[in-house]
């Protein structure tokens, strides 16, 4: 009997594989990414149509907690402004909120001749929805629109506006998100993606995998956020030409915040809301006055002069960025 | 712009963790099939009964062990993997290269001591650095097995 004297050469190719990772990796990762898309744009269409059908007065019932606590006004622990102006401002808020919602009525009501009977799922509209305004006690102009009907404007946005065209725009653009149940849509969208992603990366490991189709997925989702965001758009112009006459003054705010934080461009697929300019464009291509010819501003209410006059008395380095 | 930051991050640490990882693969490879030819007189064999022309031999344990790491593109492919399912050539190459060096290593130290065989050869392979749910992080071979010294190289 032989024995072995030296170990064979084994053939490699066996155990481990001569094919360039790379290839195999943009594959996967290719198929995963797309299958994924598909999933959350079908997701996202699917919560859009169904989510207006939550009644609203569910939303109300889970926004009633903070009913109670909206009817006295937010305010900072140190704010300078004294108690009552503060009152008066948010009361001159609700009440300019009030007459836009006076303005939208009669403007549905033109609009429309006879109510029409809902064929479908889409044209079924919540008779009950309310509007609720508050004014919210931040140096960050912001203004949003919540669950239940509640729109929030921010003390530092009323520095941002000199007329009431300005601020009507703000307003309406945020009475359209409740309009259209844009709150409830994008929260269900939201939880409905969550609930895929958890589906599918839950339970498996590589989080970093499971961070970038994360990403991918939430990329998706605002492409639908900067669709509703025009749809607002276009739904505040509508209101405050019938109640105006004319767009002057109405881009005041954004021509503010070119101004201070610029516009994007190449990144606007990233961002939750379309580039300042294409909004600035389409409210200046709706503007029925002549661009020489400024139509008369409706001057802000008293209330709010006052109450910004205070507040620069009391900060005399603050001001417009 | 969160949303590009950490895409960005992550193809940053893909090419990283490709480009470096690659390199070191293909250095390690050169080495393990150099060092396979030189090993290649110290037989090694899973037998357990030694012929009986060995009987004289003395004997010794002897063991090899590494612990080798994955780098970031291996991880992130075997993730995607284990959506889809089917071979992980990443890992695959990975243990191919933990295996050889582990018997490398046996055989280095068999020599060191005159062996002219290594008999009744075993492997044992175990997690290092637990990675809770992030596969596997990196590997240890164990390779070990009775060396079989003939008399007059013994001192």
């Amino acid at each position: 009997m032989v024995r072995l004297r030296s170990n064979p050469k084994i053939p490699e190719g066996i155990n481990s594989s001569d094919e360039n990772p790379l290839k195999e990796f943009a594959w996967l990762l290719a198929g995963v990414t797309i299958a994924l898309l598909i999933a959350v744009f079908t997701l996202s269409l699917l919560a859009e149509w169904l989510a207006p059908s939550i009644p609203f007065r569910w939303e109300q019932r889970l926004t009633g907690l903070y009913d109670t606590q909206a009817e006295t006004p937010l305010r900072m622990k140190d704010s300078p402004a004294p108690q009552t102006l503060m009152d008066d401002a948010e009361q001159a808020v609700q009440d300019l909120g009030a007459a836009l919602v006076a303005s939208q009525r009669t403007l549905n009501a033109q609009t429309v001749s006879t109510p029409p009977s809902p064929e479908s799922l889409s044209d079924f509209v919540d008779e009950s929805v309310q509007y609720r305004f508050h004014l919210l006690s931040d140096a960050t102009p912001n203004a949003f629109a919540t669950l239940g009907g509640h729109i929030f404007v921010t003390t530092g946005l009323l520095r941002q506006v000199s007329s009431e065209n300005a601020l009507a725009m703000v307003m309406a653009h945020e009475m359209a998100h409740i309009t259209e149940r844009h709150p409830i849509q994008a929260l269900s969208r939201g939880a409905l993606v969550q609930f895929l992603l958890l589906m599918v990366m839950g339970g498996q490991g590589a989080d970093a995998v499971g961070g970038v189709l994360g990403q991918a997925g939430l990329l998706t989702i605002l492409s639908f956020n900067r669709d509703m965001e025009r749809d607002a758009d276009g739904a505040a112009i509508n209101l405050l030409l019938a109640r105006y006459g004319h767009l002057d003054g109405a881009d005041e705010f954004f021509q503010n915040m070119l101004v201070a934080y610029g516009d994007v461009t190449w990144s606007e697929w990233a961002q939750t809301h379309p580039g300042v300019g294409e909004r600035l464009s389409t409210i200046q291509s709706r503007n029925p006055s002549p661009a020489d010819v400024k139509g008369v501003l409706t001057p802000l209410d008293s209330r709010l002069i006052d109450w910004l006059q205070q507040k620069a008395e009391a900060e005399p380095s603050a001001g417009k960025p | 712009m969160g949303a590009l930051i950490q895409l960005g991050a992550f193809v940053a640490l893909l090419l990283c963790g490709y480009i470096f990882g690659r390199r070191a693969e293909r250095k390690h490879y050169k080495s393990i099939f150099q060092r396979e030819d030189e090993l290649r007189h110290v037989v090694v064999t899973t037998e357990r009964m030694p012929e009986p022309e060995l009987m004289g031999y003395n004997f010794n344990l002897v063991s090899g062990s590494v612990v080798i790491s994955v780098d970031y593109f291996k991880v992130v492919a075997a993730g995607l993997r284990t959506l889809v399912g089917g071979r992980i050539r990443s890992y695959e190459s990975l243990l191919d290269r933990a295996r050889r060096e582990a018997l490398l290593r046996m055989q280095a130290q068999a020599s060191e001591q005159g062996a002219e065989m290594v008999i009744n050869t075993k492997f044992d392979t175990s997690r290092v650095s637990g990675n809770a749910g992030k596969g596997i992080g990196s590997m240890e071979v164990l390779a070990y097995g009775t060396a079989l010294i003939p008399p007059q190289a013994a001192s």
